[in-house]
């Protein structure tokens, strides 16, 4: 769970031109909800990313993750909850790198970059198997260039680049379990290392017992890493930080054509990850379409947060009545 | 003309040395993306601190590990005005190199000190030093090629690339962009330090302003590289090889020039010149070329 507790953010404060670009908002967001938010230029949408990634530091209020209150956590530190694609398709990607060095890159997230060789024969399969799956005809680029890519090739890449992360340890789980859980944190990690504990006496218990067995050395190695993913499966199971998806009017410099393949695509991987996601966007056919719940900004304000059955009722001069009965309200003020 | 002929080894010796240099220089500039001008001052710095060290009777070995350190201190300090106290590249730069013409001064206690390299493998001094000079010095830049051809190639290297070619990106992806700074900019610093000590001992002594034009015979090095051989291959390890042929290259051009004219004080003009020209070259082509070629094409359809 994602949410913002007033958030106040102002620009030039003190001056002719200050701004309030977050004016007390508060909202929550459950984890797996496609949000998509709508508003006009200036209205917070960009500055509530930009506060929840930690690019923008909030004059007041608190930014949390479950109950956990995260305002003050460094941008790369956070980068591992949440992933981010820009408008601006250079900006999502490593232009003088190669395809493949950008994912593993990504991969990597929240995980540790050490002195060995950037990929390995395994990781690199997986990717192409992950590019192969888009059809976007990037398994065949891996060693291009992004920044000669197309905007559209290179959007993909960024969301799938999205979905990546490094797989946490089973150290780093057991913290973040204990930590994001919402509700008893003490219970919880003493849950969470009780099972920990469990089943990794079971994996060592099967270690020894395959020991004795009499088989050849190739299937013991088999047998071996099964009885890891089993144990390993078993903890990962605690893994509470999933990435949350934040789309910053990711198909605005697309063509019409290109911009409706990359929501898409999305669509796609938000489903298939059920990835907690928040797609800003100026169209509001694609806001309707698109997510499970709309919310409308207006001057640093939500004045509209819809879901259900409201928003597949929605229709876009519906939303453009809303946009219009708010600029009358603010007018006769 | 034979006396032309008799100095291209040590020309030859010298442009492997400039080239080490442009090496580290290729790190901050092509990596990085960060023009940094401290190495002006760490060059020197490198060559002060071997002459120092030597004539206290330091192994020479010691000597070039310790000027490689000294560079990476001053970069360190570029890095750590840059990043923690927002003070743009250039200028940090700039400063860093300042403060180190007065710290070189302090350390060599002159402005110029003698360093004995009458036997030595690496020296200008001994007519057979010229010559065995040669294979160490290329034996150097092969073994420095193949270290950063591996560093950059790390899963730390990448992040230090990607850091360089998009910081929003970097920092998305979680990587601390200011660490990878000032490893690069350190790494940088004491490359070129370390070509500092090896001109010094090639030449037979260090001076305060040895470093001075170093960035932009460094800047000459890459784009001459670059330019000419650039378009063989695209691989890391070959690049920096370009970039130490483009040096080389500087270095013969060079002494045609002195050795005609009989000005060596021209250098600093032709280096300024030469890198002007080739940074110029891609803005030419683009802008003006096209642009001519363009009207051409709408005169004759307008026919």
């Amino acid at each position: 769970m994602l949410s913002f507790k007033n958030v106040t953010k102002v620009f030039l404060p003190g001056t002719a031109d200050e701004k309030k670009a977050l004016d007390n908002v508060s909202f929550q967001i459950n984890d797996g909800e496609f949000v998509t938010i709508i508003g006009g230029n200036g209205s917070g949408k960009s500055t509530t990313l930009n506060v929840l990634t930690g690019n923008m530091a909030p004059d007041h209020g608190a930014v949390l993750l479950n109950d956990v209150d995260i305002t003050n956590m460094p941008e790369n530190k956070r980068a591992k909850y949440f992933a981010r694609v820009f408008q601006d398709t250079n900006k999502g990607t490593a232009g003088s790198m190669q395809v493949i060095e950008n994912m593993a890159i990504a991969a990597r997230k929240g995980g540790h970059n050490g002195l060995s060789w950037y990929i390995n024969k395994e990781q690199k399969q997986k990717y192409i198997e992950m590019l192969k799956s888009f059809n976007l005809g990037l398994e065949t680029r891996l060693t291009t260039k992004t920044s000669v890519l197309s905007g559209g090739q290179r959007q993909a890449l960024t969301l799938l680049m999205a979905t990546l992360r490094a797989e946490p340890s089973h150290k780093q789980i057991i913290k973040d379990y204990s930590t994001f859980y919402m509700g008893d944190k003490r219970k919880a990690h003493e849950e969470v290392v009780k099972v920990y504990e469990e089943a990794k006496l079971a994996y060592k218990q099967a270690l020894k017992e395959l020991s004795k067995e009499k088989i050849s050395a190739k299937d013991k190695k088999a047998k071996k890493r099964e009885l890891y993913h089993e144990f390993d499966a078993k903890v990962r199971k605690y893994d509470l930080t999933k990435q949350i998806l934040l789309l910053d009017e990711h198909t605005a410099a697309l063509d019409p054509k290109t911009a409706k393949k990359v929501l898409e695509l999305t669509e796609k991987i938000v489903r298939e990850n059920h990835l907690t996601t928040l797609m800003v966007t100026h169209n509001m056919r694609d806001a309707i379409t698109y997510g499970d719940r709309l919310i409308m900004f207006y001057e640093g304000k939500i004045i509209h947060d819809i879901s259900g059955d409201e928003k597949k009722k929605l229709t876009v001069d519906r939303l453009l009545d809303m946009f219009d009965e708010a600029e009358a309200k603010s007018l006769s003020k | 003309m034979a006396g032309f002929f008799n100095t291209l080894p040590s020309v030859l010796d010298q442009g492997i040395i400039w080239g080490i240099m442009a090496i580290g220089i290729f790190i901050t500039f092509k990596i990085l993306d960060f023009a940094d001008l401290t190495v002006d001052g760490s060059f020197a710095t490198g060559g002060v601190v071997f002459a120092v060290l030597t004539a206290a009777g330091v192994p020479v070995v010691v000597g070039f590990l310790i000027a490689f350190l000294s560079g990476a201190v001053a970069g360190l300090i570029t890095a750590l005005l840059h990043c923690y106290l927002g003070i743009p590249g250039i200028l940090a730069g700039i400063l860093t190199q300042l403060m180190l013409w007065s710290i070189n001064y302090k350390i060599l206690g002159q402005a110029s000190m003698p360093i004995n390299s009458r036997d030595a493998l690496i020296s200008m001094n001994a007519s057979s030093g010229v010559y065995t000079t040669i294979p160490i010095v290329i034996g150097i830049a092969a073994a420095m090629t193949v270290i950063l051809y591996w560093f950059f190639g790390t899963k730390f290297g990448s992040s230090v690339r990607a850091t360089g070619s998009n910081e929003a990106m970097a920092k998305a992806n979680g990587i601390n962009i200011n660490l990878r700074k000032i490893i690069a900019l350190m790494i940088s610093n004491g490359i070129v330090a370390f070509a500092g000590s090896l001109l010094a001992r090639f030449q037979g002594s260090a001076e305060i302003n040895m470093g001075r034009g170093a960035i932009v015979i460094g800047l000459a090095a890459i784009i001459i590289g670059l330019t000419l051989f650039g378009k063989i291959s695209k691989n890391f390890a070959f690049n920096l090889c370009f970039v130490v042929l483009g040096a080389i290259i500087y270095f013969f051009v060079f002494q045609f020039i002195v050795y005609f004219t009989n000005e060596p004080e021209l250098l600093k003009m032709f280096s300024a010149i030469v890198v002007a020209i080739f940074l110029a070259v891609p803005y030419i082509k683009d802008v003006y070329i096209k642009n001519a070629k363009a009207k051409h094409q709408r005169a004759k359809e307008a026919k």
